[in-house]
């Protein structure tokens, strides 16, 4: 039983009626085999994700947070519950949902413009679609100008940046990050979280809405519109926190101090 | 880059230092491979001029203060040569300052050794760019004296 | 000629020293940023001065500010801050000597290793290969010149 969205104190903002829902995950549970023993790792989540949400996932470390990422995403089945997208239920990976990971995930023998094409090929797309994509979304996350180089001449920053266009390129209504930013330096992930919020809200870019699971609270109540704090394992949530600072934000909001602390007590 | 690594005394002989009587680039250019022409080190001489003529049309090495430092590296050279030419009257070289040049080093590398002849570059043109230093250069009374005050002497 | 040498910095952490800075308000003491971001100092130095070379930020005594450029910056999307990039960089005499060579250039592109003959030439002090990569990330972002390991070319942008 997911408890009553609350509002973190800030200016009261009428949410427009009924955005539609686009992610519906009722009671999931997973449990993990590990050397012969059952690890339960998830245990009766429920949440919602309506359009145009940005919704981050924070939570003890090994609380199962990427676990439930990978089954929204397809990449996994849950052992109880269901994950329904647009209402129908989610078996595999679907082309409406695209991941990026902590580890860049990229090939390095294929340059910036072959990555990013990688992952369009499991799409029937014909190739001047594919390489539209490619170059549309190669200049969205500042990537131009690399296209020919090899993940070997490039920063991390710049690595992470691959990984955006590739999950871009798929033009999912639904972005799915794991901790995107913990391999990159303070000053890299305060660049990154900041242009992949402009991406969201890019009027070009279908994206309607993010999960990203983050260890880093400041980082959340920076970028979500809501918060979903779990519980140690077996993980359920704990709370749903409504974070209603206006865009762009910085710490020195208002209430931006109040919301770090109060999930901060809720993780300890 | 560690410059301690590069010996320039191996790669310089008295008789290629040589007061210039050029005029003009060409010519000084022209002056200093033929002081070479006798070199064991240098097997084409032809090949040389073009390969530094061919740095040249890069851009001028120049690199302004009376110095100039052409350089190439080209089968032509087995190992490393240098050879260095003064002009008292200081000659047009297109520098990057618009000055004439009244120091020029000649530094001839093999193809192969890449490093080391970024190294040897280094080496001459910091210790030219040191006023003292070219100021020994442009004293010492012959032309011979250069090999040990180049290397450091 | 002076020539002041590129330090090798990434773009992307230079504008994070802005957006962080921005966070504080637009100016903040240097030691208590290294500490708050927990970065070596050495390497905070490193990114200032790279944003210093391209004034977004100045330092006076032991802070660190954003400047009106800097400012400018921040509201643009990431295209909007390659172009402010790309006229900074043309202001630096060490990028100007490049694009200046590579101008010059039939087909406005030369081998890597005589951009790397060319800088050890002009700035001696410095290792010219980590200089050369420097140039060339920075004229990457600011979309001033391309590089193509395969071929070992490092060509101007069409646009310039």
């Amino acid at each position: 039983m997911s408890p009553e969205p609350s509002t973190a104190p800030a200016t009261q903002v009428e949410r427009p009626a009924q955005a539609r829902s686009l992610l519906e995950v009722a009671a999931l549970g997973k449990t993990l085999s590990l050397e012969g023993k059952l690890l339960p790792i998830l245990d009766g989540v429920s949440f919602t994700v309506r359009e145009d949400e940005f919704v981050c996932l924070v939570g003890p470390s090994g609380g199962g947070k990427s676990t439930l990422l990978r089954i929204i995403g397809g990449l996994d089945r849950p052992d109880a519950g269901t994950v329904r997208y647009r209402d129908v239920p989610v078996s595999g990976p679907h082309a409406r949902c695209a991941f990026v990971f902590q580890t860049f995930g990229l090939l390095p023998w294929l340059n910036v413009n072959e990555n990013v094409e990688l992952g369009l090929e499991a799409m029937t797309l014909p190739r001047e679609e594919r390489r539209r994509r490619a170059a549309f979304y190669i200049d969205k996350v500042g990537l131009d100008g690399y296209e020919e180089a090899y993940p070997r001449e490039l920063s991390s920053g710049m690595k992470q940046r691959i990984g955006l266009a590739r999950a871009f390129a798929i033009e999912p209504e639904l972005l799915l990050m794991d901790e995107p930013f913990s391999s990159l330096d303070a000053l890299t992930s305060a660049n990154l979280r900041e242009e992949v919020i402009r991406l969201w809200q890019d009027g070009e870019v279908p994206l309607k809405s993010v999960i990203m699971v983050t260890n880093i609270i400041e980082e959340a109540v920076l970028m979500a519109d809501r918060i979903l704090v779990l519980s140690k394992r077996p993980a359920r949530i704990v709370d749903d926190i409504r974070i209603e600072l206006p865009r762009p934000r910085n710490s020195r909001q208002a209430g931006f101090h109040d919301a770090s602390d109060r999930i901060f007590r809720l993780i300890l | 880059m560690p410059a301690a690594v590069v010996d320039l005394q191996r790669m310089m002989a008295p008789e290629r230092c040589v007061d210039l009587l050029a005029s003009t680039k060409m010519e000084a250019l022209r002056e200093l491979v033929e002081v070479l022409a006798t070199a064991r080190e240098v097997s084409d001489k032809e090949a040389l001029l073009n390969a530094l003529l061919g740095r040249e049309r890069i851009m001028s090495t120049g690199i302004g203060l009376g110095i100039a430092v052409p350089h190439a590296r080209t089968p032509a050279v087995r190992d490393f040569v240098i050879a260095v030419g003064r002009s008292r009257a200081g000659l047009p070289f297109d520098a990057i300052d618009d000055q004439p040049v009244h120091v020029l080093v000649l530094i001839g590398g093999p193809e192969t050794e890449k490093e080391q002849f970024l190294r040897v570059i280094s080496r001459v043109v910091l210790f030219l760019k040191r006023p003292e230093n070219l100021r020994k250069v442009l004293d010492a009374p012959a032309p011979s004296d250069l090999v040990r005050i180049l290397s450091g002497g | 000629m002076e020539f002041i040498p590129i330090p090798r910095v990434a773009l992307g952490k230079v504008i994070g020293l802005l957006e962080v800075l921005d966070d504080l308000g637009g100016r903040e003491n240097g030691f208590r940023l290294a500490v708050s971001l927990q970065i070596e100092f050495g390497e905070l130095i490193l990114v200032i001065k790279a944003a210093e070379m391209l004034d977004l930020v100045q330092t006076p005594g032991t802070e660190v500010v954003l400047t009106g450029r800097g400012k400018e910056l921040l509201l643009q999307d990431i295209n909007g801050r390659k172009k402010i990039v790309k006229r900074q960089l043309l202001r630096l005499p060490t990028f100007r000597l490049i694009v200046d060579i590579l101008k010059a250039q039939p087909e406005r592109k030369m081998p890597y290793d005589t951009i790397v003959d060319v800088l050890v030439t002009h700035l001696p002090e410095e290792d010219p290969g980590r200089l050369a990569r420097a140039i060339i990330d920075w004229g990457r972002f600011g979309e001033l010149v391309g590089y193509n390991s395969r071929t070992g070319t490092v060509y101007l942008d069409q646009e310039e």
